[in-house]
């Protein structure tokens, strides 16, 4: 059967200062077709997505659309050319009725008929068979209800192509069947739908072809019925690991940290040791758990049930003050809405980490804290003229060097770095794993938890895998391979 | 080197050269204005101002605002006058006074706390429910006949300089020295900076915001003595209306209105800058309702300027 092609993305590559985010990627989708776009975090799915809907303009490359080629895509220029994108976050006006919601945009001037746009949702609605309120308020609906807004906002448009970006990340089995079936319908009426998912068993229910990412590569494109899941993961993973020098384990038997049955909103029943001197990686997929249990076990977010012990006395933590005091230390995921005091200087947040420490006779002491702030400075190669500098006009790898001084200030034995080097250059990249490596040396002991499959494979000394909250797996060094850590985050 | 020092001293107190530019003007203007006389009496009539600014300040640099701090002020002056009435002795009644604002502020950093909603929303409350306190408790009368050793707070003097004066610039120093000294106070800062990032350095950021509210109630408290022992009567109507010159002069002074930034001097120029502006535009003989319009002008272009120049720097930056 000859298909039409409604998209050819071509040669599409994408630079930041100092990262290739997209390189040399190509697209094809045909007209009807479910297309997924498969690959780890940080492959460049979204990136690819975003220079499709113009929010991201391409550095080369070109976009043929329904016939059309275009060097960069528009905003404006996506939207005339019908692509609609669902994002995971959606773009709803909760204070505006579902009719509201869907028919925006679509009338600029006069009088806003409500019957009308009434009349044209309900139409929508009992094509694709959604039960819902078109007078109800989008605020009051929960998540899921709230996607079949924007699913019917996007129709609406009647667009030729459909992305759907991690659309069942919040929805119940039923709400996903339900979905299927609206993807179905749009897929016969001959709209393409390009389908962003980790969950493999979703792209097995209902994509024709998978185009796989890696490293903001293109990799390969299947049919789906003719791979299977364990081709698929290696395709993801692809290339051989690096085989360099290992990194030299601290690991002790002590147990210094001990997390038992732990529950919290996001996750169920996690426990897990921390041994002394040694790293352990936390893996997963995004939404997996993995920063929510460490903020359960930090006191940032609430513990709803389990134990946790630290040198073997069980410990009551409540607040982020008794993790301290307990000496467990956070790096926080964003370092810039809460790693930093972005307006204040480098020496002022350094000190942040432990000002009780920089005091005499209870009394702040600015000799101290210029001592304190000069040490890290010089310890962690903070590039700066002063440490007098507004934290603000730091480049992103700085910044999350003094999130580190601040939390080594505090002096504790157990330190969780929550993806320490997201979004940070090669070199400071570097110096953070030495610095980890130095830390556990030492006698630290830390928990890393990445994203980056990569360094967490090369500076853990174990990892234990989450997914959906719950703790699915745990590997030693020598079991560790990319593909079983992805096979333990992937829920089937 | 030496140059770019001195411009960044000019831009830290930008404030205190523009109030003296504006004395300098209305002194060119008006010799009445000019003498010594005059000018402590612009510092006598805005003590109490600038005890209850630099109260409104802690809480601004802590992330809040108060608009209960008018009816705080004239809840805790008719307090005073009815225990007064009733033969507390005059040092009890202050005492009780104070520890009213401080319970009275309290409120108001517990309710956001325990609320979770933004201390201007909690104080527009609060500002109504502590009206109707102060009402009921006053009986819509006024208090008068104070006795003498409770005026001489208000109207007493050591060599020239008022009692008033004295207590401002003692406040204003202790609240300086707990601001940039103690760990209490860079907490404060801490918390209006970034929350999040506060609670994660292990600050209890409840416990800090709580004990910002109570302790600016106390200056309220402070303030409302100085406010009433020197007019010498007490009532429910004296005090309200405070809270939006608190947040001018403090906004005007540089005291970031999203909380993190702030000095007390900040607070301080802001109230000196709008007292001079009214006292001047007295003594030039500018009738009340222009002053109104001077006022707000002078106070849309310094901020506009402030803004204007955050701006440019953010634009030089990215250039």
């Amino acid at each position: 059967m000859e298909q039409k092609v409604i998209l050819k993305m071509h040669g599409i590559s994408k630079f930041y200062p100092g990262v290739v985010a997209l390189n040399k990627v190509d697209l094809t989708v045909y007209e009807g077709e479910v297309h997924a776009l498969l690959g780890e975090n940080g492959a460049g799915k979204s990136t690819l997505i975003k220079v499709l809907s113009g929010a991201v303009r391409n550095d080369e490359g070109t976009i043929e659309l329904d016939g059309k080629t275009f060097e960069h895509m528009t905003p404006l220029g996506a939207r005339e050319c019908g692509v609609e994108v669902i994002y995971q976050e959606y773009n709803l006006i909760p204070g505006l009725t579902v009719a509201e919601n869907v028919c925006l945009g679509s009338q600029m001037h006069g009088i806003v008929d409500m019957k009308q746009q009434i009349v044209k949702t309900q139409e929508i609605f009992d094509r694709y068979n959604i039960h819902l309120d078109p007078k109800a308020l989008v605020g009051s609906l929960p998540p899921a209800k709230q996607q079949l807004v924007e699913i019917t906002k996007a129709i609406s448009k009647d667009p030729k192509i459909i992305v759907m970006d991690e659309p069942t990340a919040q929805l119940t089995m039923a709400e996903v069947e339900n979905l299927y079936k609206i993807i179905a319908a749009l897929k016969a009426k001959g709209t393409a739908i390009i389908f962003i998912s980790h969950r493999m068993e979703e792209l097995f229910a209902v994509t024709d072809r998978v185009t796989v990412m890696r490293d903001g590569q293109y990799i390969d494109t299947v049919n789906t019925a003719e791979t299977d899941r364990d081709s698929l993961i290696t395709l993801m993973v692809g290339r051989e690991l690096k085989s360099g020098e290992p990194r030299k384990s601290y690991a002790t038997d002590e147990v210094v940290l001990k997390v038992e049955n732990v529950s919290g909103y996001v996750n169920e029943n996690c426990s897990f040791e921390l041994k002394k001197g040694e790293i352990l990686g936390v893996a997963g997929l995004v939404g997996a758990g993995r920063t929510e249990l460490m903020r359960v076990i930090f006191g940032a977010d609430k513990k709803l049930s389990g134990k946790v012990s630290v040198n073997g006395k069980e410990v009551d933590i409540k607040r982020p003050e008794d993790a301290i005091r307990c000496g467990i230390g956070l790096i926080p995921e964003d370092r810039k809405m809460q790693g930093c005091f972005l307006n204040q200087t480098i020496e002022w947040n350094i000190s942040m980490g432990n000002i009780r420490s920089l005091t005499t006779g209870n009394l702040i002491d600015n000799k101290k804290i210029a001592d304190a702030a000069e040490k890290y400075k010089d310890m962690l190669n903070i590039k700066t003229p002063s440490v007098q500098q507004l934290v603000r006009n730091l480049s992103g790898g700085n910044q999350q060097k003094v999130v580190l001084a601040k939390v080594l200030l505090a002096d504790t034995d157990i330190i969780i770095f929550d993806e320490p080097t997201r979004g940070i250059d090669v070199g400071a990249r570097a110096e953070i794993y030495a610095l980890m490596d130095q830390l556990a040396g030492s006698g630290k002991s830390l928990i890393m938890v990445s994203s980056d499959m990569e360094e967490l494979l090369a500076m853990s000394d174990r990892v234990i895998v989450l997914a959906e909250g719950k703790i699915t797996g745990e590997l030693k060094r020598e079991e560790f391979s990319q593909e079983r850590i992805l096979d333990m985050a992937s829920v089937e | 080197m030496e140059n770019s020092k001195f411009k960044s001293f000019v831009k830290s107190n930008m404030m205190w050269l523009i109030l003296i530019l504006i004395i300098a003007v209305f002194a060119i203007l008006s010799p009445n204005f000019r003498s010594v006389r005059n000018l402590l009496n612009i510092l006598n009539q805005n003590a109490y101002f600038i005890v209850a600014t630099i109260g409104v300040a802690m809480i601004m640099i802590s992330g809040g605002t108060d608009l209960s701090v008018g009816q705080i002020i004239g809840v805790i002056g008719v307090g005073i006058a009815l225990l007064m009435e009733a033969g507390v002795p005059v040092p009890v009644a202050c005492i009780l006074g104070l520890i009213i604002g401080i319970v009275f502020g309290g409120f108001n950093g517990l309710a956001a706390n325990v609320l979770r909603i933004h201390p201007m929303i909690v104080t527009l409350a609060t500002m109504t429910m502590f009206k109707g306190i102060s009402f009921i408790l006053s009986g819509s009368k006024s208090f008068y006949n104070f006795k003498p050793s409770y005026l001489a707070i208000g109207q007493g003097s050591v060599g020239p300089i008022n009692v008033p004066i004295i207590i401002a610039i003692v406040v204003a120093l202790v609240i300086h020295f707990i601001l940039s000294k103690t760990c209490f106070g860079r907490f404060i800062y801490a918390v209006g900076g970034n929350p999040e990032t506060a609670r994660l350095a292990g600050i209890n950021v409840g416990k800090i915001k709580l004990m910002t509210f109570a302790l600016a109630g106390c200056l309220f408290g402070i303030s409302s003595i100085i406010l009433t022992s020197r007019g010498g009567s007490a009532s429910s109507n004296i005090g309200p209306g405070v809270e939006f010159d608190a947040i001018t002069a403090c906004v005007l002074g540089g005291v970031s209105f999203i909380g993190g930034a702030g000095r007390v001097a900040d607070a301080v120029v802001g109230c000196l800058i709008l007292g001079v502006l009214t006292n001047g535009m007295q003594m030039i003989g500018l009738d009340v309702n222009s002053q109104y319009v001077v006022k707000g002008i002078i106070l849309m272009a310094s901020i506009g300027y402030d803004t204007y120049q955050q701006q440019a720097k953010v634009k030089k930056k990215t250039a």
